[in-house]
């Protein structure tokens, strides 16, 4: 039964209405039928009941004066009804008084050529009854039983009759079944076509998401009220996606203000930068050449060597001064180029094990070790990477303890890629997200090993965003020390 | 001498075994006579099944029904017990036999039933006038009763019991038959009773 719901819902409503319309006339037909059946079985039980008291009730003197001839002759009566097979009367004490049996004629007439539905429900019926029926009856005298009257039908006739009764209740069941068919058949529109039509409405909405389609239909039962209800949805979803769009616009146009106020902000702040950096190199460096010369002059006049020392110590933090400068001056020329600059494809994991390969033999004295899964391949600067990764060990190096192992890893999932450099040594500070600002030197002074500018991580945290990564800092989980890790996305597309 | 005492010798062995065989024949006929004598009786109050009184008759206030015997009495002690449990229109029958030839009121009144028996033959048109329009059922034996003016007569055919009715002299005394005893008998038109007067 799997497949009855799959079948188009006309063929279902035919189907119902054409199941209903003939279960009930079945039924119907049935119920007539076994009535009829009872009803004229009845009947000719009645009827040879009569025969059976008018002819005893005539054969009353024929008993009584022992007249059988006279009681045969009224038996020969019977001879009207061809369904009678016999009839007899007895005495009082069951002895045979008078009999009746058709004339052989009588019987080959009635055998001759049946009709075949009469010999099928012949055949049914002698399951049922005995295909005669009989009847006898005491033969009364003043209330007092001076014999019985037996009578025996066939039910030929009752077959006969019920075979025609049948034929005609099959012809009219057929009519009312075709009747039916062509009803249903026209009938099925009235439920079946708003359904179509809606289900052909929501076809068209799907497909071509016009939610300005209306189903039109002016009927006013439940599926009317359906159709109401689906343009009233449709009205809703109408209005709802009017108001998204709206929204929608009014987020982008905000979403680009915005964007555009950061831009111009980071540009000011870029252009800040540059003028300061600009205006501090300038001046600065007029001030250190003045201090410079005027500390040279003072070096070759004075010849006591005790001041030797202050003007070693003034000559160092000139030369800061002059680093600082030129940190600030790459700084804000770095961050106003970075974006700028093309990316291509590169071996991630082969550059980082390049250069690991190149500290060591720099740095004999620190302990590397890598783990790296090979072939990462990113769109990446790989001049920037190295900085990034230089910056890295560099920061590693500063504040690790002797002799532990500076850890560095290359993991890549299905989207990013995750290089992290970890060390032993000091804790991060708990304001460790500062750690990546500019001018920013957070780590207390136990494991740093020479004067931090602030620069280094910064520079990380620059070179990542260029490349539409991130950066974090996290301490160790089972020794003290910490961890920076850069994600880097697989596929990335610098927009500038 | 001699010849006279032969002639009386054979007599006396003729008329000895006469009268030996004699009983026999008189047995032979008293069967036959029994038989028929109880199914004529037996008929006579069965007749009145098939009768209907005028209510005036059967409104006399006795819960019997009277089968009266005129004449000599011709059935036997065995008839008679046959049918005196009877009961016909409800009522049981009452046996009752006149010996004289007409009947008084009172006994006129009590008969419903009159079988005249065969001894009464050669009075029977007295009695018959003096039954006229009486509601009584008249049933006899004698040959020609019905012609006579009598109501209903028993003949013997071929060993068969059967019987004649006058439906005139019936209709007169305001009696009813079934045409179920009708069919049955040989319908005779005799003459109306006492009309000969």
């Amino acid at each position: 039964m799997a497949w009855l719901p799959n079948l188009p819902i006309k063929i279902k409503l035919i189907a119902m209405m054409m199941i209903t319309s003939s279960a009930t006339t079945l039924l119907m037909v049935l119920a007539i039928a076994v009535n009829e059946a009872v009803t004229e079985h009845g009947t000719l039980e009645k009827e040879l009941e009569t025969l059976a008291q008018v002819i005893g009730s005539r054969s009353t003197g024929a008993l009584t004066f022992n007249d059988s001839r006279t009681a045969t002759e009224n038996l020969g009566a019977l001879q009207a009804k061809d369904n009678i097979v016999y009839a007899a009367i007895f005495q009082q004490d069951g002895t045979l008084f008078a009999d009746y049996k058709p004339a052989p004629h009588s019987s080959e007439i009635q055998k001759t050529d049946p009709p075949k539905l009469n010999n099928a429900l012949r055949q049914f019926f002698t399951n049922i009854f005995s295909g005669t029926t009989q009847i006898s009856k005491d033969i009364l005298l003043e209330g007092e039983r001076i014999g019985e009257i037996l009578i025996i039908s066939s039910l030929d006739t009752f077959y006969t009759s019920l075979a025609n009764y049948l034929g005609w209740v099959a012809v009219i069941g057929v009519i009312c079944f075709g009747i039916s068919l062509l009803v249903a058949s026209r009938l099925h529109h009235l439920i079946s076509n708003p359904i179509l039509n809606l289900h052909e409405v929501t076809n068209t909405i799907s497909d071509k998401n016009d939610y300005a389609l209306r189903i039109k239909e002016n009927r006013k039962d439940e599926l009317g009220m359906l159709i109401i209800s689906f343009n009233h949805m449709l009205e809703q979803i109408q209005i709802r996606d009017q108001e998204l769009a709206r929204y929608s616009n009014q987020l982008e146009t905000e979403v680009a203000d915005r964007t555009h106020e950061l831009f111009e902000a980071k540009q000011r702040r870029i252009y800040w930068l540059e003028n300061m950096a600009r205006f501090l190199k300038h001046e600065l460096k007029n001030a250190t050449v003045g201090i410079k010369t005027s500390l040279e002059l003072m070096e070759r006049r004075l010849q006591d060597h005790t001041l030797d020392v202050y003007l070693i110590r003034a000559g160092k933090s000139l030369e800061f001064m002059n680093a600082l400068l030129g940190s600030v001056s790459n700084a804000s020329n770095l961050e106003a180029s970075i974006y700028k600059e093309l990316l291509a494809p590169l071996d991630f994991s082969l550059l980082v094990d390049t250069q690991l390969e190149e500290y060591r033999s720099i740095y004999p004295d620190y302990i590397l070790q890598e783990q790296l899964e090979m072939d990462v391949h990113i769109s990446g600067n790989s001049i920037r990477l190295k900085q990034m990764l230089d910056k890295l060990i560099s920061n590693a190096f500063e504040h690790s303890k002797e002799n532990t192992i500076i850890l560095v890893s290359v993991l890549k999932n299905d989207t990013h890629v995750e290089l992290s450099v970890a060390n032993e040594g000091a804790k991060l500070p708990e304001d460790k997200d500062r750690i990546f600002d500019l001018f920013v030197s957070l780590r207390d002074d136990e494991y740093q090993k020479s004067d931090s500018l602030g620069l280094g991580l910064y520079l990380v945290k620059l070179i990542a965003e260029s490349h539409g990564g991130w950066v974090k800092a996290e301490d160790l989980q089972d020794k003290n020390g910490a961890v920076f890790t850069v994600t880097l996305p697989l596929n990335y597309t610098n927009v500038s | 001498m001699n010849k006279p005492k032969e002639i009386s010798s054979w007599l006396l062995i003729i008329l000895s075994l006469v009268v030996l065989l004699l009983p026999l024949s008189i047995l032979a006929a008293n069967v036959d006579d029994i038989e028929e004598d109880i199914l004529k009786a037996i008929y006579s109050f069965k007749f009145g099944k098939f009768t209907e009184w005028p209510k005036t008759k059967l409104n006399d206030g006795n819960s019997t029904l009277g089968f009266c015997i005129l004449g000599k009495n011709p059935f036997t002690q065995a008839a008679l017990e046959t049918i005196e449990a009877a009961i016909v229109k409800g009522r049981k029958l009452r046996i009752m036999i006149y010996r004289s030839g007409l009947l008084s009121n009172d006994a006129l009144d009590e008969c419903h039933i009159l079988y005249v028996s065969q001894s009464e033959k050669t009075r029977q048109q007295p009695i018959l006038s003096a039954l006229r329009d009486k509601p009584i059922l008249t049933v006899s034996d004698i040959e020609g009763f019905s012609q006579k003016g009598g109501m209903i007569t028993l003949i013997n055919i071929d060993q068969q019991i059967q019987f004649q009715l006058n439906p005139g002299a019936i209709t007169r005394a305001g009696l009813e038959i079934s045409s179920k005893l009708i069919e049955l008998a040989k319908i005779v038109n005799g003459q109306v009773p006492g009309a000969n007067r």
